[in-house]
């Protein structure tokens, strides 16, 4: 069991025998200057495009709201109709 | 050629894309990216070619840098990075391939696991050893990874490494615990089906 445990130390030992190698030639000939360095290029908007964008934007909430108002008064209606329709199935109590 | 200049000086060279600066940049660092590079991916030509990654990086993204850290820390935090970012992409290659063979569809590019990894800087005798060593190394986690190799391999000091892989000094020392004792158990896991 020793000899297994003296086995795992020399090889994680062994990485102090790694030395460090020469980087090689082709680092020396890089010419960054043919690089092009980052830069951040605003792109302005055309008129016409920015115009199509709001009107998209408005015309998007327009549909929505009106989606949302003819589905609340759908929804008011059924519950006045189901409202009625319960009052006449229990009328007979009533009676 | 001498640049003696202090670092922000120096930055502010690079900044204005002086090329003397950065030949002495690369002429300067070269060999630390280069090595840091290698035991990463292991392979020499992947190191070479991230390397040179690094350098346009850093040329391409110098006025991004703000001097929150050292230059080295930040010229060797982008080295780490591109490493692994090239580890990573080279793992979902592997896995794509895979299962692209899976259903029928024939690649042009062949698809093989890496073989043992002799480094270069290793002497005849201990060979055999660092193989091992390089094999256990490329089975821990990505973090456990680049913490072990920086410190052990790099030479890097803890705060170095810290600084690098920008994570506490504490969390350096645990990483290290951890790999070594992952590193413990596959070597033994080796070594039982050797038999030695």
């Amino acid at each position: 069991m020793k000899r297994k445990e003296d086995w795992i130390e020399e090889i994680l030992l062994s990485s102090a025998s790694i030395a460090e190698v020469n980087a090689p030639k082709s680092l020396d000939t890089i010419n960054l200057m043919e690089f092009p360095s980052e830069k951040i290029v605003l792109v302005p908007l055309q008129p016409l495009l920015k115009w199509a964008i709001a009107a998209s934007i408005i015309l998007l909430i327009g549909m929505n709201s009106l989606t949302i108002s003819r589905y609340s008064a759908n929804k008011s209606s059924v519950s006045t109709n189901s409202n009625a329709l319960y009052s006449e199935y229990f009328s007979y109590i009533n009676q | 050629m001498t640049l003696k200049l202090n670092e922000p000086a120096f930055i502010s060279l690079l900044k204005e894309g002086d090329s003397k600066a950065y030949q002495y940049l690369i002429d300067a660092y070269k060999k630390t990216v280069y090595n840091i590079c290698l035991n990463l991916l292991q392979n020499m030509e992947d190191a070479e070619d991230i390397s040179q990654e690094v350098f346009v990086s850093v040329f391409q993204s110098i006025s991004q840098f703000k001097g929150d850290s050292k230059l080295t820390t930040w010229l060797y935090r982008i080295a780490v990075t591109k490493s692994l970012d090239f580890i990573r992409m080279k793992k979902r290659k592997k896995r794509f391939g895979f299962m692209r063979s899976i259903f029928g569809d024939e690649s042009n590019e062949p698809i093989y696991d890496q073989p043992n990894f002799s480094h270069p800087g290793v002497l005849l005798e201990n060979k055999e050893r660092t193989e091992i060593l390089f094999m256990a190394i490329n089975k821990l986690p990505e973090k456990q990874k680049a913490t072990f190799i920086l410190n052990k391999l790099d030479q890097l000091s803890y705060l170095e490494v810290a600084e690098v892989m920008n994570i506490s000094v504490s969390s350096v020392e645990s990483l290290l615990f951890r790999a070594k004792q992952n590193l413990q158990k596959t070597l033994s896991n080796y070594y039982n089906e050797n038999e030695r």
